[in-house]
């Protein structure tokens, strides 16, 4: 597909070097006074070329993702490996940027020139270090949030002069980060997995007081700059009664904040007041005092008022107050972002409250759009938005159309991480698993899985009610085989649920595409049965035989013709019947018996007689069949007719 | 509004295989020895399930079997276990009455919040395979075994509070998100832009944004994006003096004419001459090495033949004299 773009590409470019010779050729011979306008030079980044030809590949569904290894061993096909290739790979990278700090000194040559900086291992400060302003001004730039307080510490002790811009800019980093080192840039595919469970922690108070932040805020003379990044460090870290403190402090002393300081005081006005309303009314009135100091408000601020309305638990006040916001915002120019109208979903669409089809008019107003972020709540809008399709409006097309903005552009960029990702995912498998005809969910899933989504067990789950409502059996293998490969064979109900489906829905014969089914299932249940049976005993979570499994292996393999399996299968529950709780159903027994005459084995039949009867089960059926399908001797008769007349 | 035969035929599936449970339960209600004829009906309805597309039976069927009618075949099942009595009468009863009254709770509670007929249908086929019915199904024969009283009571209630809700938001349709006057806050004219007090907090800020957009790379010219980014590629275009910020703004004629930092102290000719100009062409064919570096070189020369002035002098003259031809070449 790429070829053929940059082809056609090409084929352009060929045509508009056709069209200006055809244009100069023209000028030439009427010598008209046509002026020709030469565009001026675009200036494109030096990644410009590069985006170009990224965005000519698509994603290769067929193919396992670009981060894992292009060789058939190393293809995740569950969950758990996707996971543990990709964390293999980033703990590579780690040894290896560990070795390059441990090993400074194999590493301090230099091949290129001029040399570059990534490849060199990172400058080690101690208390003989040459350090200047510049120094410092570096690593402020680079975010090294530790080594910055270490030289501006080392600074203070060696007596060098440090001018209140930098001190501000230091007292800014610190404020950013509370004085902890954030995650390594460098480690995306860490990032990429472990944000879902990193963000969950965060509303309580982490500021730290009386810290640096703190002491540089003294040092420096009291500016609207060093008053606004303490008031927003401690908005972000949760310090709420203090920076609210600290708000009105620059009040009383005149001093005039920015749009940011505000914003962040905003986003927490659910902390400072109880009450929605009085939220509602805290958040007004912020916005009116943004006003008199003429400041022009900024997405963040639109963010940041529709989270503190979200937060209001009255419907009423909340959904009026969110549309005023939005249409004030509106009015001055402001558009709303993906996280936005994250917001506008969490106040429309509560979990008790009424249905809401909010979501059908934001995916009118932003269908084809291409989003940038703007909000770190915007990677959270489109799970947001699927789940809300799945369990709050169950509409398949909506949800179609959201999977459509999703793909639209660079808007993947803002799917979040890897949890967002599967559990977006996982809503639109559930919705359509409900809402779609078989044959064209089993299009998207055929599409999407493996490698670009795996279903989790609750799926699979839904996936085989599908397919047992649909009487689908012939996918049954195909799911089967999936499930064995997404390692969720050891889920006991997904299990049960298979054996349950294949030993109740008898395949129709008569229908080509059921043909050998019979087979193919008996096969499943003697997989299922050597999987139970062959465990390691060390395993800590074991699956464990019931008597209706058993009976259903036992049926599929009869119906297979897998006669022998059957009996033997048969043996193993008579042996352990003390230890197996529950028993099969007397129909399956009838069915083994039926194989037992076939394979001529009335030895097997008698003792199939004989557990019936001491599981307290009718056997004058059994005990009729034998009778009628064997000859048997004087001995077995007389058992026979003792376990019968014993009851 | 897309009522597609396909979900037709998928809502007669499920009423197929309702109809194929009422007759199991008849079955399931006689006597025990009637086992064979179980089974036969259990065969039925695993036909009944994949019905083929476009039976006329089933076409038929399914309108007439609406919730009157699955009341009737309840009521036909109760007489039934009635007369046939048996010691576990109630039991039977109950589990009946929750199998059948669940299915029509199940097809009940779709239709409230059901947009169209074809998500009415597929909704009502996954209901009754649903889990969530089961303890609705419980609830509700606990109620009936109780006294159908208080199940009457609880019913309207439960429809008394949805109503409520209703008339507290009435906007549940259609939102038009920017259809409101507003606050009347801001208005265009006076707002003035004011430049952020904490650039660094910003830049941060930026930083953290583009972060959360950057994952794993997908291909390889995203992998090649980001390492020259880091700062480990060439950047494009390709440009060798990339990163040589020490010679940015030297011009490349003070690489190549290296004439000029000859004059005012080097003879116009002569073997110096000579040999300077031989040292100027070397250094501007060395890319090697700054511009600042090769004047230096030059000027370090200066010096020496400063020094060696004297000594020079009297060699050329003794040269001059004994071989004056050679020179003059």
């Amino acid at each position: 597909m790429s070829l053929i773009r940059v082809s056609t590409t090409l084929n352009s470019l060929r045509q508009s070097s056709l069209r200006l010779s055809t244009v100069i050729s023209r000028w030439k011979s009427t010598e008209a006074a046509e002026s020709i306008e030469i565009p001026n030079r675009i200036h494109r980044s030096p990644t410009a070329i590069l985006e170009a030809l990224a965005s000519t590949v698509g994603r290769d569904p067929t193919a396992p993702h670009y981060k894992y290894h292009d060789d058939p061993y190393m293809v995740p096909n569950s969950n758990m490996t996707k996971r543990t290739y990709a964390m293999a790979q980033e703990s590579g990278r780690k040894a290896a940027k560990w070795i390059k700090e441990n090993n400074r000194e194999l590493f301090m040559h230099s091949e290129a020139e001029p040399p570059i900086a990534a490849f060199a291992p990172e400058m080690v400060f101690t208390e003989e270090s040459e350090v200047s302003e510049q120094t410092l001004k570096d690593l402020i730039q680079q975010c090294e949030i530790t080594d910055a307080v270490f030289v501006y510490n080392l600074m203070k002790t060696k007596g060098i002069e440090i001018d209140d811009a930098l001190k501000q800019s230091l007292l800014e980093l610190v404020c950013f980060y509370n004085n902890s080192e954030p995650i390594s840039e460098e480690f995306i595919e860490e990032r990429w997995f472990k944000q879902g469970a990193a963000n969950r922690d965060r509303l309580s108070k982490s500021w730290k007081d009386g810290d640096l932040a703190e002491q540089l805020f003294n040092e420096l003379p009291k500016t609207a700059q060093s008053y606004s990044a303490l008031i927003r460090g401690m908005c972000k870290y949760y310090q709420v009664e203090r920076a609210y403190a600290l708000f009105h402090e620059s009040i009383e002393k005149q001093i005039e904040l920015d749009t940011k300081t505000f914003n962040s005081l905003l986003l927490v006005s659910s902390f400072i007041k109880e009450s929605g309303e009085m939220r509602w009314e805290f958040c007004v009135d912020l916005l009116r005092q943004m006003k008199e100091r003429q400041l022009r408000p900024d997405i963040g601020t639109l963010n940041a008022a529709l989270k503190t309305i979200s937060t209001i638990g009255h419907h009423k006040l909340c959904r009026t107050g969110a549309i005023k916001v939005l249409s004030e915002f509106k009015a001055i120019g402001i558009e709303p972002s993906l996280g936005s109208y994250c917001y506008v979903l969490n106040i429309f669409c509560r979990e008790k409250g009424p249905t809401s089809h909010v979501l059908v008019d934001i995916l009118n107003e932003i269908q084809g759009k291409e989003f940038q972020i703007q909000d770190i709540r915007d990677t959270s809008f489109f799970v947001t938005a699927m789940e809300i399709c799945r369990n709050h409006l169950h509409d398949k097309n909506l949800a179609k159309k959201l999977n459509e903005l999703l793909h639209t552009g660079k808007n993947y960029d803002l799917i979040g991480d890897s949890y967002k990702e599967s559990v977006y995912y996982r809503h639109y498998f559930g919705l359509l698993c409900r809402t779609e005809e078989l044959e064209t969910f089993m299009e998207t899933y055929n599409h999407l899985v493996p490698n670009i989504y795996i279903p989790e067990p609750g799926i699979m789950e839904e996936i085989l009610k599908a397919v047992e409502v649909n009487g689908a059996l012939e996918l049954i293998p195909r799911l089967w085989t999936d499930m064995t490969v997404f390692e969720h064979v050891n889920r006991e109900s997904l299990v049960l649920q298979v054996l349950k489906i294949m030993q109740e829905n008898k395949p129709m014969l008569n229908l080509e595409k059921h043909q050998g089914l019979n087979e193919q299932f008996a096969k499943i249940a003697d997989n299922i049965y050597h999987k139970i049976a062959d465990q390691d005993p060390i395993k800590v979570q074991k699956l464990s035989f019931s008597g209706q499994m058993l009976g259903d292996i036992i049926s599929l393999l009869v119906r297979g013709a897998e006669n022998q399996k059957a009996i033997d299968v048969f043996k193993f529950a008579e042996d352990h019947q003390h230890s197996i709780p529950g028993t099969p159903n007397e129909s399956v027994l009838l069915e083994l018996v039926d194989a037992c005459i076939e394979e001529k084995s009335p030895s097997v039949a008698i003792s199939c007689l004989q557990y019936s009867v001491e599981n307290n089960m009718n056997g004058l059926q059994l005990a009729d069949k034998i009778k009628k399908g064997f000859t048997l001797n004087e001995n077995h008769l007389a058992k026979v007719n003792h376990l019968v007349n014993e009851k | 509004m897309i009522l597609s035969r396909f979900s037709l035929n998928k809502g007669l599936r499920a009423f197929g295989g309702f109809s194929s449970s009422v007759r199991n339960v008849r079955a399931f209600s006689d006597d025990k020895d009637k086992e064979q004829k179980l089974n036969t009906e259990g065969e039925t309805k695993d036909n009944n399930i994949i019905p083929k597309p476009g039976k006329k039976k089933f076409k038929k069927a399914a309108p007439v079997k609406k919730e009157g009618n699955i009341e009737e075949a309840i009521e036909d099942v109760a007489n039934l276990i009635q007369q046939k009595g048996g010691p576990k009468k109630e039991k039977v009863q109950a589990e009946l009455l929750s199998k059948l009254l669940g299915h029509i709770n199940a097809t009940g509670e779709q239709k409230a919040p059901e947009m169209n007929l074809s998500d009415l249908i597929s909704g009502m086929k996954v209901e009754a395979e649903a889990k969530k019915p089961q303890s609705f199904r419980g609830q509700y024969v606990r109620k009936t075994m109780e006294g159908m009283k208080k199940a009457v009571e609880s019913r309207p209630r439960y429809q008394n509070q949805n109503r409520r809700d209703m008339k507290a938001h009435p906007n549940t349709g259609s939102v038009n998100l920017f259809g409101d006057k507003g606050l009347n806050l801001f208005q265009e004219s006076i707002l003035k832009d004011v430049p952020s007090l904490c650039p660094t907090w910003d830049y941060l800020e930026k930083r953290d944004l583009k972060i959360a957009v950057t994952h794993p790379p997908a291909n390889y010219f995203e992998e090649m994006i980001l390492w020259t980014e880091q700062g480990k590629l060439w950047k494009f275009p390709i440009n060798n003096e990339q990163d040589w910020d020490s010679e940015a703004n030297v011009d490349f004629s003070e690489h190549v004419f290296l004439d000029q930092h000859l004059e005012g102290w080097c003879p116009t000719k002569g073997p110096v001459r000579h040999f300077m100009e031989l040292v100027c062409v070397g250094l501007s064919k060395n890319p090697f090495v700054t511009a600042q570096e090769k004047k230096d070189h030059i000027l370090w020369y200066q010096n020496y033949f400063e020094d060696k002035k004297e000594l020079l002098e009297k060699l050329i003259i003794d040269v001059s004299e004994s071989k004056p031809k050679q020179l003059d070449c």
